[in-house]
């Protein structure tokens, strides 16, 4: 059973993931009329998807999580001019550690990526960024300890 | 039948690799990639069973293929861009986590992916279009966390890998833990693998425990122990004199590959069964000691091993059943010892996997013994090649008196015709 929980999602990566709907779910009626060699050069369907998703199988169960995804969304919003000073969702953040600086977007765990500097907002350095502001240097001590400075906060949402 | 042989041979070729993330942190003898995925198939399907609905058998299987692009594309780690040729300063870097700005985090992980899929494509090119998909799209799952078993194999993946960074750092002293924290903190968002996280600090830096950590404790120590079998070599071909033989971590890798694969088209089978099966059939390793058909005629002279094995060992009906015997006490023993601490559920899946493995009480042991059995055989041909010493043929009579699976049949005529 898929689960209930809150999908964090910002407005890209909605938009991301209902064109992939929209593209599977025209693989899917393709599939069933037997159309398959028409679609090869549809514009109708991501060319990557066909690759994805012969597996019928597959391509349910891709379906059906993003449908639970849909059913469970909460779009990263704008926070009010008076709090984008605060580490919030959507938040790309400029922090210092150990002497090298980084940027991170919070995001939530659909989207999350480290190796492209998008950060969890339920990893423990996320989470723990949540609600600072510029100049705070936020602690993480165990095991070993840390310090994240944070340099600069920026909003890029629409 | 040939493309899938030859399929098979390419992922043997992991267990010759060793992982780049420690020969980077020079290591000594570091764990081979297909010793990582035997970790972190049983990692993945026993913490995997703790979270809500989720597909084990899916995970199993991503667990298996998701390192297999690196038979071609390499192993790559953070670190790679920046790596310096100078020892000393290569040992100051393993100190740090390597940060870059995002626009080269992004041109990386493109290059990475593009390497890595095409290295894919190549490995799986001629194998059944059934296949082929499966594993492509288990791939993909795992790379790009397209459903709740990819995104929670894709950091289970990663704690088998934190895991073995602690058990090298308690006994090496290396690599540094610093980056690795930096780099866990901002990686690991599942709340069963955050709580795993927490265990790990507390174990290997001898912190208390509070009660309700126990039960994750306790797999904690299972893992660890089932680890020393990345150490174990494989006892009949250090007799043989194979030089730096396979582990037993990666012959269970490549017996687990060998009976999904080959186990997929037989009808009314259990496939998470056969998997979970092959994963756990030789576990009992951990303590009991690898024992050989030849041991009882093995003479302490070196010199004359090479003598003993050139005939293959017969024994009398009486002497074989005191073998048999002795070997299932040792075993038998092991394996309680090994799951005494797990919980009650879990503890009584893996005895009962391992009895019908090795009592053959249902089809698909009957199976996973056969294939145990076969895999062996197909190391023991790879090795003829390469050093002589096997008496592949008197293997190959052997083998054919105790397999009698249909699929598996045709697996030895191919390995016959490719080798023989």
């Amino acid at each position: 059973m898929p689960s209930e929980k809150k999908f964090y999602l910002t407005k890209e990566g909605l938009k991301k993931i209902q064109k992939e709907y929209q593209s599977l779910k025209n693989l899917r009626l393709a599939k069933t009329k037997g159309e398959i060699p028409k679609i090869w050069h549809s514009e109708d369907i991501n060319q990557e998807y066909l690759s994805f998703w012969e597996d019928l199988g597959f391509l349910e169960t891709r379906i059906a999580e993003l449908e639970n995804i849909f059913k469970n969304v909460e779009l990263i919003k704008l926070p009010p001019k008076e709090k984008q000073n605060v580490v919030n969702l959507g938040a790309q953040v400029i922090v210092e550690v150990d002497g090298q600086n980084d940027e991170f977007t919070i995001v939530g765990t659909l989207e999350a990526n480290p190796a492209l500097g998008k950060i969890s907002n339920e990893s423990p350095v996320g989470e723990t960024l949540l609600g600072h502001k510029v100049g705070d240097e936020v602690i993480i001590s165990s095991p070993i300890k840390t310090i994240y400075k944070i340099k600069k906060i920026k909003y890029k949402i629409s | 039948m040939k493309n899938l042989l030859n399929f098979f041979i390419e992922v043997g070729k992991l267990k010759r690799m060793p992982r780049r993330g420690w020969v980077i942190n020079q290591i000594k003898n570091p764990e081979s990639i297909a010793e990582h995925i035997f970790r972190a198939a049983l990692m993945s399907w026993i913490l995997g069973e703790k979270k809500e609905g989720l597909n084990v058998e899916k995970l199993l299987k991503m667990a298996l293929i998701h390192d297999l692009c690196e038979i071609y594309a390499g192993d790559t780690t953070p670190y790679d861009s920046v790596l310096p040729k100078n020892k000393k300063k290569l040992r100051e870097l393993m100190k740090t986590w390597p940060r870059f700005p995002n626009y080269q985090k992004k041109e990386q992980a493109i290059k990475k992916y593009r390497k890595e899929t095409e290295a894919l494509e190549k490995l799986i090119l001629r194998l059944p279009t059934d296949l082929k998909k499966e594993i492509k799209n288990l791939w993909l799952d795992y790379e790009k966390g397209l459903t709740p078993e990819g995104r929670f194999f894709h950091q289970a993946d990663r704690m088998e890998n934190f895991l073995q960074a602690y058990e090298y750092w308690e006994k090496y002293k290396s690599p540094p833990l610093g980056p690795w924290w930096l780099w866990a903190r901002e990686f690991f968002d599942d709340p069963l693998l955050l709580k795993f996280m927490e265990v790990l600090e507390r174990k290997f830096h001898r912190q208390k425990f509070s009660g309700k950590l126990k039960p994750t404790l306790a797999l904690l120590n299972f893992f660890t122990e089932i680890g020393k079998l990345k150490r174990k070599k494989r006892r009949g071909w250090i007799a043989h004199q194979i030089k730096n033989p396979e582990s037993i971590a990666e012959h269970i890798f490549r017996t687990g590959i060998l009976a999904w694969i080959l186990g997929r088209k037989k009808k009314r089978f259990n496939l998470e069964r056969v998997i979970k099966m092959a994963l756990i059939h030789d576990l009992c390793e951990v303590y009991a000691p690898d024992l050989t058909p030849y041991d009882p005629l093995l003479p302490k002279d070196q010199n004359k091993i090479m003598e003993v094995l050139k005939r293959w060992p017969k024994f009398t009906p009486s002497l074989k059943i005191k073998s048999y015997k002795k070997k299932y006490k040792l075993e038998n023993s092991a394996v309680n010892l090994l799951v005494l601490k797990l919980p009650l559920n879990l503890k009584s899946e893996i005895k009962n996997l391992w009895l019908d493995f090795e009592k053959g009480l249902t089809k698909e042991g009957r199976f996973v013994r056969q294939v145990d059995k076969v895999e062996n055989l197909l190391q023991g041909i790879e090795y003829w090649k390469k050093y002589g010493r096997i008496q592949h043929k008197l293997w190959i009579r052997w083998i054919k008196e105790i397999v009698d699976a249909p699929v598996l049949l045709k697996f030895i005529k191919a390995l016959e015709k490719k080798f023989c």
